[in-house]
């Protein structure tokens, strides 16, 4: 930082660079005004404010103390219906649904709880299971922007939504009722990538019916949002990271990324954190709705070995805004995943391709990660819901081969693996918070 | 701030309005001035970051805060303005690739604003607006975050990396015997 002497220097420097303002822009500041004829917008919000005060004016004398009456069973009522939605622990695992990619299609198969008993109820990508037990996929025709699917998960009664048009990524809602949803409005070629980049905005829509509302365009001169986005364990709250819009930002460094939360209402926007470098390929809620995990880059003053592109592992409190690195540029790639108790984080490493399980506590780390020496490269992992497995993808770039493969969270078990083939997305379990 | 103003112009009289951001106008043109770097382009900013702030007055629930709500607003034309000005932004920017943490002095720059003004030039915009939010409107580190909509760290990291690249920049003047850098005017 600056020191003191510098930021005296600094602040009679720009005093005195300072222009003043000319006198035409008094004058044209002042016809503007006029010339807009037309008194300050009410907002929305404070119209809502303005109608609530005037009929609380308008209550009877015994009407406050019913209303708090109200409100406090309302209150109760709802932290009991907000209790039983938050799961914050370990539940039985319900049935697996993934994909195995086979020349013509992306093959469904949905398991037993114990990722038994295989069979093929139809054909997709990303398929997830919602909260009454259906399933909801993606076509599997295009890398970029598709249509959703929603089913029975044997596969019958399978149903366009087309309210949820051109998505470049989805996620459902805790409850089931809601999609979180990239809806897809334009692309541009990054030239130095060499590939066209989607832009999107985040909507929410009804999972059944449209046709919903756009929350977010994110930030300004940011391409966004472009991860997928995560519903916070109670349904309330979506994270997303946004990018700099290289059209319009340009820059010898890496794009600032941001991770943003947004109301899923609309309401109360904000950015989480900020950084150069990517944040990982998803953001990831603690089961008890405090703290975000995602990769991105330590600093952009700081190098990374080999030249790699990203990044740590953060954990950011969302309330107060901390941001603590959990590894030692560790290098994260794609995805981090909280066990149900929270307890965990699981993470892969870039450069070596291994599963990591980092012990956490209160949002820290409590020791070294444990790193499963036998099992490479490994692409994605996430958690059963019981806690007692971790699913993990393996496979890599040119895609010919991969396997899916269940390991006991001490990395001490033997490895299972449930199949052989390349899976196409994170599996998705009955019941996991990774949905 | 008075409060008073800002309530009357919430309820729609233009000369209070006037009355509230007259003694402000300065400091908003000149902070816009050092942030987009053109004349004609900070009496545009200004204007519109006035006219919105006009138009969207009722949307502040806070009268005390109005200061702050104003150097949002300003602070989001300049990024627009510079939006639309892009092409010539890049030539700029293309100049500011100074990665290694400088050590030089700013001090030693006393002698020539001139030093200070090219170091400026090697700012990428979003280091310009924190430098100026910081040291030109005196803002707490805190103020700067909500002005810019920014996290506070953020903030201190972005603080810390426009001082790198002024000090390497007056470093790379000083090496260059101070002759003048070849930087678009």
């Amino acid at each position: 930082m600056m020191r003191p002497d510098e930021e005296r220097l600094l602040t009679v420097f720009l005093r005195d660079a300072a222009p003043l303002a000319p006198a035409d822009l008094r004058k044209g500041i002042r016809d503007a005004v006029r010339d807009t004829g037309q008194r300050p917008r009410w907002s929305a919000r404070l119209h809502v404010d303005a109608e609530m005060t005037a009929s609380s004016l308008r209550w009877p004398t015994a009407a406050p103390l019913v209303a708090v009456l109200a409100t406090l069973l309302i209150a109760l009522l709802g932290a009991a219906l907000v209790g039983a939605l938050l799961r914050t622990g370990p539940v039985p695992n319900g049935r697996l649904v993934h994909t195995l990619v086979q020349p013509n299609m992306f093959a469904i198969y949905v398991r037993d709880p114990d990722a038994s008993n295989p069979r093929v109820t139809g054909h997709g990508d990303c398929p997830t299971f919602v909260a009454d037990g259906r399933l909801v996929w993606t076509g599997d025709s295009s890398a970029t922007s598709t249509t959703l699917y929603l089913a029975e998960a044997n596969g019958s009664g399978v149903r366009e939504l087309p309210h949820v048009a051109a998505a470049a990524a989805f996620a459902v809602s805790p409850d089931g009722r809601r999609v979180a949803w990239l809806r897809r409005v334009d692309e541009y070629l990054d030239e130095s990538e060499g590939r066209s980049v989607p832009v999107v905005e985040l909507w929410v829509s009804g999972l059944e019916a449209g046709p919903g509302r756009r929350l977010s365009t994110g930030a300004p001169d940011t391409i966004s949002p472009y991860v997928m986005p995560a519903w916070s364990p109670d349904g309330r709250t979506i994270a997303f990271g946004t990018s700099d819009d290289p059209r319009k930002i340009e820059s010898a460094l890496p794009p600032r990324t941001a991770v943003r939360v947004i109301d899923a209402d609309g309401d109360n926007e904000r950015t989480i954190s900020e950084r150069r470098g990517p944040v990982g390929g998803s953001i990831a809620w603690s089961p008890d709705g405090r703290y975000l995990a995602y990769g991105g880059e330590l600093d952009d003053s700081r190098p990374y070995p080999d030249g790699a592109d990203a990044a740590d592992l953060f954990v950011v409190d969302v309330r107060s805004g901390v941001e603590t690195n959990v590894t030692d540029q560790g290098a994260v790639v794609d995805r981090a995943a909280w066990s149900p108790d929270g307890r965990s984080l699981a993470y892969v490493s870039l450069t070596e391709r291994r599963l990591h399980v980092l012990p956490m506590d209160d949002g820290r780390p409590t020791g070294p990660s444990r790193v499963h020496e036998g099992l490479t490269p490994v692409h994605v992992v996430g958690w059963s819901p019981d806690g007692q497995s971790i699913l993990a993808v393996l496979g890599g770039p040119p895609w010919e081969e991969g396997a899916l493969a269940l390991v006991e969270p001490t990395l001490q078990g033997p490895d299972r693996t449930i199949a052989d083939g390349v899976v196409s997305c994170l599996p998705s379990w009955e019941g996991s918070l990774d949905e | 701030v008075s409060r008073a103003l800002v309530l009357r112009a919430q309820a729609g009289d233009a000369d209070a309005f006037s009355a509230l951001v007259e003694p402000r106008l300065d400091r908003l043109y000149g902070a816009a001035a050092l942030i987009v770097r053109r004349a004609d382009l900070a009496q545009d900013v200004v204007q519109e970051a006035l006219v919105s702030a006009w138009r969207d007055l009722r949307a502040l629930r806070d009268p005390d805060r109005f200061d702050a709500w104003v150097h949002r607003l300003l602070v989001r034309a300049c990024y627009r303005m510079l939006r639309k000005q892009r092409t010539r932004d890049v030539r700029e920017l293309t100049l500011t690739g100074i990665d290694a943490p400088g050590v030089s002095d700013i001090a030693r720059a006393v002698a020539d604003s001139d030093v200070l003004e090219r170091a400026m030039r090697r700012l990428s915009a979003d280091q310009r607006a924190v430098i100026v939010a910081r040291y030109y409107l005196g803002l707490e580190l805190a103020e700067c975050a909500a002005v810019l909509d920014l996290p506070l760290g953020t903030v201190q990291s972005r603080l810390s990396r426009a001082t790198s690249v002024m000090r390497a920049a007056v470093d790379a003047d000083d090496r260059a015997g101070s002759a003048p850098a070849e930087v678009p005017a």
